[in-house]
């Protein structure tokens, strides 16, 4: 694996901070997005490290926000992905899509 | 609605510089979504587990943890589901011993270090001085004050409070007795905190011929005037004074200590000699960039001034500035604020050491568990596994364990408080604590119970973890070869007899203690106890003088009162003759009678020598220590006690050359050995308050009567002389009420107030329920000896049946080889029982010898209670015994051919 490619978690995090935009997206927000999407339980200490992980790696950037009411007038730190983790996210996916290729039909199968 | 304030402290304290602000908001919304969503408990659980996996995170990142993971603490989760057994055991006991730690330690800090709940309260002050020669507090510092206040640099916003009493009239007989701090308008100054209504205390108000003003208190405000939102510029009568309401303090507001009216202090500083005016109480506020240290050097230098200007009454005094808790405690001068912290900490001790032997039992179960998975642990070994991999496996598995025991504790720690706390103003502190005491765990507390958390899953998890690896290589040889193995070797041996041994100390000394309580709750005066009441009455002294009042002594010298003093006194007693006057005439009433302490009560001890034989003193050659009571010549009559030997007392008594005396039986058992007592000579040579030079006077003997339940700490002995009880002051009233006594109770209160409003009744209670804060005293302590007996034994049998289980798991093919050869059952039985029966004795012995030495405090141990106490070790040893059971019976059904293939 490329040393720009992302794991499984990395990956949904990324898909996450991506869907919801430099203005929306912070450890609470990408948390929910994963739980909603996926229904799989994820810690907020996850999503706290694997961020963390992924700006010393240079492909998120953060910048805190304005203070909101919903979290006690405390501003939430805003994450932004960067032209890099946009590329990491795609060579990633590709990876994912090469090696699914023509197992596409098996695993649309009954579970 | 907010996170709990122990998640957002702990996050606070552990999240990067920096990144606080964003982590704080990331908990708070994560659980205002949760509380949206779920009921309040299970938002709170998850935003604990939340909290705990999120501090984790941030401590991982400062490098903590080493090569741990949360996959292993996973497992652990797993190994807690599939060991109920162990989980649930470890698990409370350590929850326990968790609740205990944490409690103590939060108890103590509020006591040597506790939180100031104002603005910049950690860097409240009180400034004391004691004298060098005596080592006594010298309170009297009105003068010093003003010369303190004028000079210091490092103490601003000084002033100064006494405690006093006023009584207040709520309607009909309702009569409520306040805790007034009559301060000066610094304390509100410092304080800081707006009123509800109205204004606080100003200086103009101290000035002598102002409009005599108060402030009120939100629980007065509520009770005594109903909410009155218009209760700002009312009158009321405070005692014997008419005061203007002109503000209410908010809720909670108690400052300086437990108080709930406020007064002018109208001590005018100017006109204080020095060593003069009213004992009181100083605050203050170390100005910025001061700290204790400046200030005592700044005071010192001060006193070196005031010793040279003033020799007489400064030469030996010293003042000496400390945290405002530690003063406003009344902690003597003499003992410094160091050693109430290492005192603290000492006191933490036994708590650490509980945490120890509860986590070295918890080990023993889970050594037993990793002996049970051995093949698993020399598995994973040959497979690559390290050492270090596998103990740091097992002691997240102990984590874990000690986290969710952790959690359970700290989540009831703060009811254990609350009830701690309820039993220490019942009983130690007789009245309300502090304001700072609050039933609530500190961010250090936190913090300390994190560290006990990670002590007790060290000792659970990694000596058993080490123990368990030690020469996995060699074990993964003789495994293959079909022998060897773990064993359990001479520290879980000791483990267990430990163990055994508390399991029996501690119900021992709480059957002791509830013993002693329930002696004390049904003790018998001999007498229709509840057809009495009794209270202690005091005149409230003069303004100038707000001393606490000393009981009156009837040994020892005393040194020549004052004018003032004689007056006060000469008042007193007038005002209690006509109390007893109105009191006799209420039709209600079948009888009254004065003393210095009523039944039942405290008396302090005096050490006497007897002229005559007497049975060997346990307090050396200076005698035997009892209680004295001084009572009017109708005490006895009132009560209906009749002497069971001589006389009791009459009026010619009064003042006879030499004096006479009445004793108790507790007496005549105690000193005497039961011999006669009637003209013995008795004479004190010691006493709690008063220091003897040399013995004084001789008293003779004329009767004795049953015990009546005084108490001097010293076994039920009490000496009893005559006064007159117009000389009784402060003195107990005792009252015959022959119909419903308790109903009579608010009588007695709004009586005093009608003879004289600054006559203070206190302690009023029926003479059958004196001791009611006694017996919740004890009941607490009984309580928390039975779950900590509980916990013992529940450890103990857990590892009883470790041990037994494993060893015949570990002997299945010798117990199947020996059956194949024929040996009896018996024979086999007695190989698997021998050495838990070795351990259960030596236990049992142990815990017998142990329960010896705690119970020497207790006195005599009846037969009854001996009889008690060895059906107990009886019990005991059976259920030691039953743990056994199930095991040896798996023993014995062990089927030789299966035997033989096992391994």
């Amino acid at each position: 694996m490329p040393s720009d490619a992302l794991a499984e978690f990395e990956l949904l995090v990324m898909l996450a901070a991506l869907r919801l935009g430099p203005d929306e997206a912070y450890t609470v927000s990408i948390a929910d997005d994963i739980r909603g999407r996926t229904g799989r339980l994820v810690r907020r200490a996850n999503v706290y490290t694997t961020l963390q992980r992924l700006e010393a790696k240079g492909f998120v950037a953060s910048r805190l926000g304005e203070p909101r009411e919903e979290r006690g007038g405390r501003p939430p730190r805003l994450i932004a992905v960067e032209p890099a983790g946009v590329e990491a996210v795609r060579t990633t996916t590709e990876a994912i899509r090469a090696m699914v290729g023509d197992l596409d039909s098996m695993l649309r199968g009954p579970r | 609605m907010r996170a709990p304030r122990w998640a957002r402290a702990l996050l606070a304290r552990l999240a990067p510089e920096g990144r606080e602000d964003e982590i704080l908001g990331d908990l708070e919304e994560a659980h205002r979504a949760r509380r949206a969503r779920r009921s309040r408990p299970l938002a709170a659980l998850l935003t604990a587990l939340d909290t705990l996996d999120m501090a984790w995170a941030l401590l991982r990142r400062r490098g903590f943890g080493g090569n741990l993971s949360w996959l292993d603490f996973k497992l652990g989760a797993r190994m807690l589901l599939r060991y109920p057994g162990l989980s649930v055991l470890g698990g409370l006991a350590i929850a326990f011993a968790i609740l205990a730690g944490a409690g103590t330690y939060e108890f103590l800090r509020q006591v040597a270090d506790p939180t100031i709940p104002f603005e910049g309260g950690d860097r409240w002050v009180g400034i004391q001085a004691f004298d060098t020669r005596d080592g006594k507090d010298r309170d009297r510092v009105l003068y010093d004050l003003e010369t303190w206040r004028t000079t210091l640099a490092t103490v601003d916003h000084l002033g100064a409070y006494t405690s006093a009493s006023r009584t207040l009239r709520v309607g009909g007989e309702g009569i409520r007795q306040l805790r007034v701090a009559v301060m000066q308008a610094a304390g509100f100054r410092l304080a800081g905190t707006e009123p509800l209504f109205g204004r606080t205390l100003v200086d103009d108000d101290e000035r002598a011929g102002a409009p005599l003003v108060a402030v009120i208190g939100y629980d007065v405000w509520r009770t005594a005037f109903g909410s009155d939102p218009d209760v700002v510029g009312t009158d009321v009568t405070l005692g014997s004074e008419r005061v203007t309401v002109v503000g209410v303090m908010p809720e909670e507001f108690a400052f300086p200590v437990a108080h709930e009216v406020w007064l002018p202090m109208r001590v005018d500083p100017g006109t204080v000699a020095p060593g003069e005016g009213p004992r009181v109480w100083v605050f203050g506020r170390l100005t910025e960039g001061a700290d204790l240290d400046a200030a005592q050097a700044e005071l010192e230098r001060l006193d070196a001034r005031l010793a040279t200007a003033f020799p007489e009454t400064h030469g030996t005094r010293r003042s000496f500035v400390r945290p405002y808790a530690l003063a406003m405690l009344g902690l003597p001068g003499r003992i410094s604020t160091g050693a109430v912290s290492l005192w603290a900490a000492a006191w933490n001790l036994p708590l650490v050491l509980f945490l120890l032997l509860v986590a070295g039992n918890v080990a023993l179960l889970m050594f037993a568990r990793a002996a049970a998975r051995e093949s698993e642990l020399v598995v994973r070994s040959a497979l690559g596994a390290g050492r270090r991999r596998i103990v740091g496996q097992l002691f997240a598995e102990a984590l874990v364990l000690a986290g969710v025991g952790a959690a359970l504790g700290l989540s009831l720690a703060r009811y254990g408080l609350r009830w701690g706390y309820h039993v220490v103003e019942l009983e130690i502190w007789n009245g309300p604590l502090p304001f700072w005491f609050r039933p609530e765990l500190s961010i250090s507390t936190m913090v300390y119970a994190v560290g006990l958390t990670l002590l007790g899953a060290t000792v659970a998890g990694v000596l058993p973890a080490l123990k368990a690896t030690r020469g996995l290589a060699d074990r993964l040889r003789e495994t293959a070869a079909g022998a060897g193995g773990l064993r359990f070797g001479g520290v879980w041996t000791l483990v267990i007899v430990v163990q055994i041994a508390l399991t029996l100390a501690f119900p021992g000394v709480g059957f002791a203690v509830a013993m002693e309580g329930r002696a004390i709750r049904d003790f018998d005066m001999g007498i229709p106890s509840r057809e009495y009441v009794t209270a202690r009455l005091a005149l409230r002294p003069p303004e100038t003088d707000l001393a606490v009042l000393e009981p009156a002594t009837i040994v020892g010298g005393a040194s020549a009162p004052t004018d003032e003093a004689q007056a006060y006194a000469l008042r007193a007693r007038r005002t209690l003759a006509e109390f007893d006057e109105r009191l006799r005439a209420d039709p209600r009433v079948a009888g009254v009678a004065w003393a210095t302490h009523a039944p039942r009560h405290y008396t302090g001890w005096h050490q006497i020598e007897v002229d005559t034989e007497t049975r060997p003193s346990p307090y050396g050659a200076r005698g035997h220590r009892m209680g004295s009571v001084a009572v009017d010549p109708a005490f006895f009559p009132t009560l209906g006690v009749t002497p069971v030997a001589g006389r009791d007392f009459r009026t010619a008594d009064l003042g006879a050359e030499p004096g006479v005396v009445v004793v108790n039986e507790g007496f005549v058992d105690f000193v005497l050995g039961g011999r006669n007592a009637v003209g013995v000579n008795v004479r004190y040579v010691a006493s709690e308050r008063v220091a003897f030079e040399e013995p004084g006077p001789w008293y003779r003997i004329i009767g004795v009567v049953q015990n009546l339940g005084s108490m001097s700490g010293y076994g039920s002995a009490v000496i009893y002389h005559p006064a007159d009880p117009r000389a009784l002051h402060p003195a107990a009233v005792v009252v015959h009420v022959p119909g419903d006594a308790e109903a009579f109770l608010p009588a007695l209160g709004a009586l005093a107030f009608d003879v004289e409003p600054d006559l203070t009744v206190s302690g009023p209670v029926r003479l059958d329920r004196v001791k009611d804060s006694d017996v919740e005293f004890y009941r607490f302590w009984v309580t928390m000896l039975a779950i900590t007996s509980g916990v013992a034994v529940v450890l103990s049998l857990g590892g009883i049946y470790s041990v037994m289980s494993f060893t015949v798991a570990r002997r299945t093919r010798e117990i199947g080889v020996r059956v194949a050869l024929g040996a009896p059952r018996g024979r086999i039985v007695l190989a698997v029982f021998r050495r838990p029966l070795i351990q259960v004795s030596v236990g049992l012995l142990a815990g017998a010898v142990l329960t010896g030495v705690l119970l020497m405090d207790f006195g005599s141990v009846s037969a009854m209670e001996l009889a008690v106490f060895s059906a107990y070790v009886a019990a005991m040893a059976a259920v030691c015994m039953l743990a056994c059971v199930s095991p040896t019976r798996r023993a014995l059904s062990v089927e030789p051919s299966e035997a033989l293939r096992t391994e």
